[in-house]
């Protein structure tokens, strides 16, 4: 994932406060509205996570490019649904899995899977459909683009 | 009825001058003016259940056989199964804190095991060719359709929950809760249920596994309890006017953009009906 320019960085992220975050909210709409009218549905290809991340399941990974600490194995995976993830740490990792992921991939085979602000599926919401990933939702390409939270629960719909 | 104010905009699509049409309010539905340009959960599950329908066309031609249940969608059109979780007394009263579902409880256990039902390489191998071939002819709303007006939406959610007469509300609900004997009592009405209340109503979830069906008395009583408490408090009748401020907003300053999505989303919807009407099973 092409992570230039605008991309923030985990540490940079994490140190900005959430009323800093809260106040961002309007202002990256408004980018979002600017993107839509340009989108051609160009799909971002860089990383593939399908080595770890099955067909069938869908999976998030703390880091960007698909990895968590620089592993592309230290993942969550869910194939119906995950609620808080905070309950969860990713595979041989010591990392809560519950606000911190910043790359998401659907390898599910027919649905789309989508992840929420909160746990219990509440809150602001982002999807993926099937075969379908964003490898840093962060920045300022892919699918899913200026997100300024992480996701603490997801279900396939 | 709906409300139409003197904003145009020009189609990027077909060039077509639209006028800004806000809802009629309705609290009890959560009414919003940007719910016409998001794409719901019902709409997703029909989604995946036209693209299920179109794989098992395709694995037949190719030599595998994997049947797709027949869904009913009726529930999706209740309340409660759209964009956020409406609650209320009459919510509370028939269903306390457990959550609308779009399936019925057998519909949604045969979708399942088609989900899940152990797949060979070759079938994975012929789904991945399936997927190539159905290209465009498949209809799907596509990512930025399904995510863009949810970014604002989420916006506007955001912003509500922080607003100061929103918060007035909410500790105005705190004190009508005090009796109520919730041991974790959450600063809004938006941490409801509970821990503790999860644990004891059988809303706790494990990965991939639902949380159980069945509500008590006990959950149906307080559940109404709190319905009541955010209607005396005024906490909902706020917080519905704080989002749709918001939304009114969001919605001025990104109309074109979001007629532009909201004509995608409405010729995606009628493609997926075609398909479920023309291939799903039989009863």
């Amino acid at each position: 994932m092409n992570n230039a320019g605008l991309t923030i960085s985990r540490d940079e992220s994490a140190r900005r406060s959430l009323s800093t975050r809260m106040k961002m909210v309007l202002g990256m709409a408004a980018v979002a509205a600017a993107l839509f009218v340009g989108i051609g549905g160009a799909a971002p290809a860089h990383a593939d996570p399908t080595g770890y991340c099955i067909a069938g399941r869908a999976c998030v990974w703390d880091d960007p490019e698909y990895k968590t600490q620089g592993s592309e194995g230290r993942l969550l995976w869910f194939e119906f649904s995950v609620t808080p993830m905070s309950a969860y740490n990713y595979i041989s990792s010591t990392i809560t899995a519950g606000d911190t992921a910043d790359s998401w991939y659907n390898n599910g085979n027919v649905s789309t899977a989508c992840f929420y602000d909160l746990a219990d599926y509440s809150g602001s919401r982002q999807c993926l459909t099937k075969k379908t990933g964003d490898g840093n939702i962060a920045n300022t390409s892919g699918y899913i683009q200026n997100i300024n939270w992480d996701p603490n629960s997801a279900k396939f719909i | 009825m709906t409300a139409v104010l003197l904003l145009t905009g020009c189609s990027a699509s077909e060039g077509q001058t639209a006028t800004l049409q806000l809802p009629a309010k309705n609290q009890a539905q959560w009414a919003m003016p940007l719910d016409r340009y998001v794409v719901t959960n019902a709409q997703l599950a029909r989604q995946s259940y036209a693209t299920a329908i179109l794989l098992q066309k395709c694995l037949a031609d190719k030599g595998f056989v994997r049947t797709v249940p027949l869904l009913h969608f009726e529930r999706a059109q209740q309340r409660g199964a759209g964009i956020i979780n409406v609650f209320d007394r009459d919510v509370a009263s028939k269903s306390g804190y457990h959550t609308p579902q779009l399936l019925s409880p057998g519909d949604q256990a045969a979708w399942n095991q088609y989900l899940t039902a152990p797949r060979s390489d070759g079938e994975l191998a012929a789904s991945d060719s399936c997927n190539e071939e159905m290209g465009d002819t498949e209809p799907s709303y596509g990512n930025q359709s399904i995510n863009f007006a949810m970014s604002f939406v989420g916006a506007a959610l955001n912003g509500a929950r922080t607003d100061s007469k929103v918060l007035e509300a909410a500790d105005e609900w705190t004190r009508c809760m005090a009796s109520s004997g919730v041991e974790d009592l959450p600063r809004t009405p938006e941490g409801m249920p509970s821990d503790s209340l999860r644990q004891k109503f059988g809303l706790k979830e494990e990965k991939d596994k639902p949380a159980g069906t069945e509500v008590s008395a006990l959950e149906t009583h307080l559940a109404l309890a709190d319905a009541e408490c955010r209607e005396t408090s005024k906490y909902s009748a706020i917080r519905y006017q704080a989002e749709w401020n918001r939304q009114v907003s969001l919605l001025k300053e990104n109309f074109e953009a979001l007629e532009a999505a909201g004509k995608k989303i409405s010729a995606t919807d009628a493609r997926i009906s075609r398909v479920i009407s023309k291939y799903a099973p039989a009863s």
